[in-house]
């Protein structure tokens, strides 16, 4: 049997305000829109007068994608798909320009030169990929800006909030998850296999809270903890991966490393300001125009004095807090 | 001086004039406020105002003509909320699961093997034959036993019905979530016992509904602001210009009041109407608490414009692929075995830009039907001769098998604003289209599908008025007056509490163009 594509309607919740409303009455009753009624939907046509058909492997919203292996996995899946119904559709351009896409051409219902439209009712919508044009009609409905991504994109607000239609594509999601859970895994592993000193600079340069006294297991228990969110919620790489931000600071050399967390500390432990505009001061006097130009500086071996002043500064700071 | 309108313009009344300034009236007249409307100004141009014709009009009061055919329906109980029940049309029972049984079947039902499958009706008993899929081309399956409850569904025991048994099986293509199944026949033998069931009753289902919030407007005049007369040194009276729409058809209205009360209460009942119009077309739903965080939970109810696009059927194009096909596919199949051929018809009420296109469609499919159009037709194609030929013919109109007659009617309420979010050279408002009433009981307009709603108790707006020291009918009448309080002058009030309410939303259909995300 094959894969079944299925887009569904996206049940809100309308008890927060206590008032008697018609959506918050169909939405009791499990439904989201009259009985009856439904949407229809057309491939979507961005400003340039690109087709989002699902099948352009260039398309902005793949280049939009962050996460690198994500994006490579769509790419390698749409290319494939569209060489498949190409193929099972008697070799029809499926381009993004192509007249395929303009249903304002099409001449009846029958017109198999044009796409026809979608009508998308309440509830769940089910698309058979074993028929061409059913998967043709899927794979340009989930990517139409009408329909959220998933239903967890449209709780994170990617889609606006009145959008009504999400696609339930628990394929996509399960090789999409199973590849950033091994990307985290690798990751967690090679935190293990760090000295207990590197844990720490490390995980004071991903911002979190720690100290020379924090204990070994409590550095692996926040290290842990982050790793395994997709995404930074809140601090300086807010939105980032959190995997790809840890292996920057993971496979970085040991001296710029160490560079690094020094400077995070003096920052923390106020020995340097930061101002609105990105320059570090101590006290008074400029010290860099930004963090990475300090680190250049210290990393210099000229400067070597500097950074060994900055160490000592550090420590007595560290004693006087004691 | 003379009311003036521009060809080509509608929507603006001309009734007074005010210097050049952008001030709002606001909630409060005083003297500086009114002698400054009037301050010192150089010499008057010979036409006094000129008015531009790039201004554009506001919008016209069409709708509320519309919506006051239809008989308004009042609240006449202990509620704010009202309720109505709404049928469900039927729909076949469905495949909602596939048992991993019958998944590991390489040939399922070959040589009655049994197999099993999740419905989400019980409806089918034991000895019923269903189709699968298609009356036309689905096999059929035989119920082997009653269904069982199975989580959300039935889960049914199935054969499948062949002439060759050894060599036939259940192709994959009707093994799917999703396909629909219908009772064709019931297969009783001598001695069977199990007749058929009858099907699952109509369902229908309650629904509910809150009147939306108030609205109202206020202003305030002092006492020193109405003894003056609006009058020039001649006695001609002052002019003030407003912002205000006009019916069509309708000559703009003239006000040539030298008192300020008279014409701040004309242009606040205008302004109630106006609000009217506006809120029952474009307010979207949501809540909203007074002082922005901890006080009164307000509710805006939504428009027609809302609640069709939510709630009912929602046709979005891209910009530039509106076409006479889309039409007839979409009303094709919402007319498709609900109404007869001979009793369809749609009217679609829509702005100048849905014209616009709906003409442009209709001309692209006439021209490709096939039809050769002969130039020299009468004078229906092109009129005069010579070098002075007119090119001249459109459809406003159109007839098919699947739609009926398909017809235009200018709503002007729809002509919106420009915007700077449509981007693209022509700035006219976007195309779009309002089907209120697809039903063949209906004449396609609103009446009685789109209805107001308010309290029985309150079956209007109410207006009134705060005498402070000054009574709101002049001087004589503040002799010996009762104040409310000690105000310098006095205030209007006008209020009004009612909402829209559309009872079959099936039975309409807005089409837009998508908006570029």
């Amino acid at each position: 049997m094959g894969k079944i594509g299925k887009i569904s309607t996206i049940k809100k919740d309308y008890s927060v305000s206590g008032l008697q409303t018609m959506q918050g009455g169909l939405s009791q009753k499990g439904l989201t829109r009259i009985p009856g009624t439904g949407v229809f939907k057309y491939p979507y046509k961005e400003m340039d007068g690109k087709y989002r058909t699902g099948l352009d492997k260039d398309a902005a919203y793949i280049k939009r994608i962050s996460d690198p292996t994500e994006r490579e996995i769509e790419q390698t899946r749409v290319s494939k798909l569209k060489e498949k119904l190409q193929a099972a559709l008697g070799g029809i351009d499926l381009g993004v320009r192509a007249p395929f896409w303009n249903y304002s051409l099409s001449t009846s219902t029958d017109d198999s030169l044009h796409v026809q439209p979608v009508k998308l009712m309440d509830g769940d919508n089910y698309f058979d990929t074993n028929s061409p044009l059913q998967e043709l009609a899927f794979s340009w409905l989930r990517v139409h800006p009408t329909i959220a991504s998933s239903y967890q994109a449209w709780e994170r607000g990617d889609f606006p909030a009145e959008t009504q239609f999400y696609v339930a594509d628990d394929d996509i999601e399960n090789v999409v998850m199973f590849k950033k859970k091994v990307l985290i895994n690798k990751a967690i592993s090679k935190f293990d296999s760090m000295t207990p000193d590197k844990k720490k600079k490390v995980a004071r340069l991903l911002g979190l809270p720690v100290t020379d006294s924090t204990t070994e297991e409590s550095v692996y228990n926040q290290v842990d903890n982050i790793l395994k969110q997709t995404e930074f919620k809140s601090g300086t790489y807010q939105g980032l991966s959190t995997v790809e931000v840890f292996n920057r600071f993971a496979d970085m050399k040991e001296n710029l490393l160490h560079i690094k967390d020094e400077i995070k500390q003096a920052i923390q432990l106020s020995i340097y300001r930061v101002k609105p505009n990105g320059k570090i001061y101590e006290g008074e006097s400029e010290v860099a125009t930004d963090e990475d130009e300090l680190v250049k500086y210290l990393a210099d071996d000229d400067h070597q004095d500097d950074l060994m002043t900055l160490e000592g500064k550090l420590k007595m700071k560290k004693l006087a807090a004691v | 001086m003379a009311i003036q309108t521009v060809p080509g313009l509608t929507g603006f009344v001309y009734s007074r004039v005010a210097s050049m300034d952008k001030r709002a009236v606001g909630k409060l007249t005083d003297a500086n406020h009114l002698e400054s409307f009037h301050s010192t100004e150089p010499a008057d141009y010979d036409k006094k105002i000129i008015s531009l014709y790039t201004q554009s009009s506001l919008y016209s009061n069409d709708f509320l003509d519309m919506i006051n055919k239809s008989t308004p329906y009042y609240i006449d109980n202990n509620s704010d909320a009202w309720k109505w029940e709404v049928q469900v049309p039927y729909k076949f029972p469905k495949i909602i699961d596939i048992p991993a049984s019958t998944v590991a079947l390489s040939k399922p039902g070959i040589d009655g093997q049994e197999f099993q499958l999740v419905l989400d009706t019980n409806e089918f008993s034991k000895n019923a034959i269903v189709s699968v899929g298609s009356r036309q081309y689905g096999p059929r399956f035989y119920v082997i036993k009653d269904p069982m409850p199975y989580n959300m569904g039935y889960l049914y025991s199935f054969t499948l019905v062949s002439d060759n048994p050894v060599i036939d099986y259940v192709s994959s293509t009707f093994l799917q979530i999703g396909v629909e199944l219908e009772l064709i026949d019931g297969v009783i033998g001598e001695f069977d016992q199990d007749l058929l069931g009858l099907p699952r009753l109509g369902e229908k289902i309650m629904m509910f509904e809150s009147l939306g919030s108030a609205y109202g407007f206020e202003h305030k005049i002092t006492e020193w602001a109405d003894d003056k007369m609006m009058r020039d040194a001649s006695g001609k009276p002052l002019d003030i210009l407003v912002y205000a729409p006009q019916r069509r058809n309708q000559l703009p209205l003239t006000r040539n009041d030298i008192k300020w009360e008279p014409f701040i209460e004309f242009w606040m009942r205008k302004s109630m109407l106006e609000l009217k119009v506006k809120r029952m077309i474009w307010s979207k739903p949501g809540t909203v608490k007074t002082g922005g965080s901890k006080q009164e939970l307000k509710r805006t109810s939504a428009g027609v414009y809302h609640r069709m696009r939510m709630n009912g059927n929602l046709v979005q194009y891209n910009r530039g692929e509106f076409s006479a096909n889309l039409i007839r596919s979409v009303f094709g199949d919402l007319f498709y075995r609900r109404v007869d051929v001979k009793d369809r018809h749609v009217k679609m009420y829509t702005n100048e830009a849905g014209f616009d296109v709906f003409q442009q469609a209709l001309k692209n499919d006439a021209l490709n039907s096939g039809l050769t159009f002969m130039a020299d037709s009468g004078n229906r194609y092109l009129q005069g001769e010579g070098q002075h030929i007119t090119y001249n013919f459109a459809f406003d109109a159109m007839v098919t098998r699947e739609t009926g007659r398909v017809e235009l009617i200018h709503l002007k309420e729809l002509d919106l604003p420009q915007s700077n979010l449509e981007f693209g050279q022509n700035k006219k408002s976007t195309p779009v289209f309002m089907v209120f009433d697809v039903s063949p009981m209906s004449d396609g307009s609103m009446v009685n599908n789109i209805r107001e709603v308010r309290m029985q108790g309150a079956p209007s707006m109410t207006w009134g008025y705060i005498d402070g020291t000054r009574h709101h009918l002049g001087f004589a009448k503040s002799q010996g007056m009762s104040s409310a309080n000690k105000f310098p002058g006095y205030e209007l009030w006008m209020k009004d509490r009612c909402d829209i309410f559309i009872e079959d939303l099936s039975r309409t259909v807005l089409i837009e163009e998508i908006p570029q995300f």
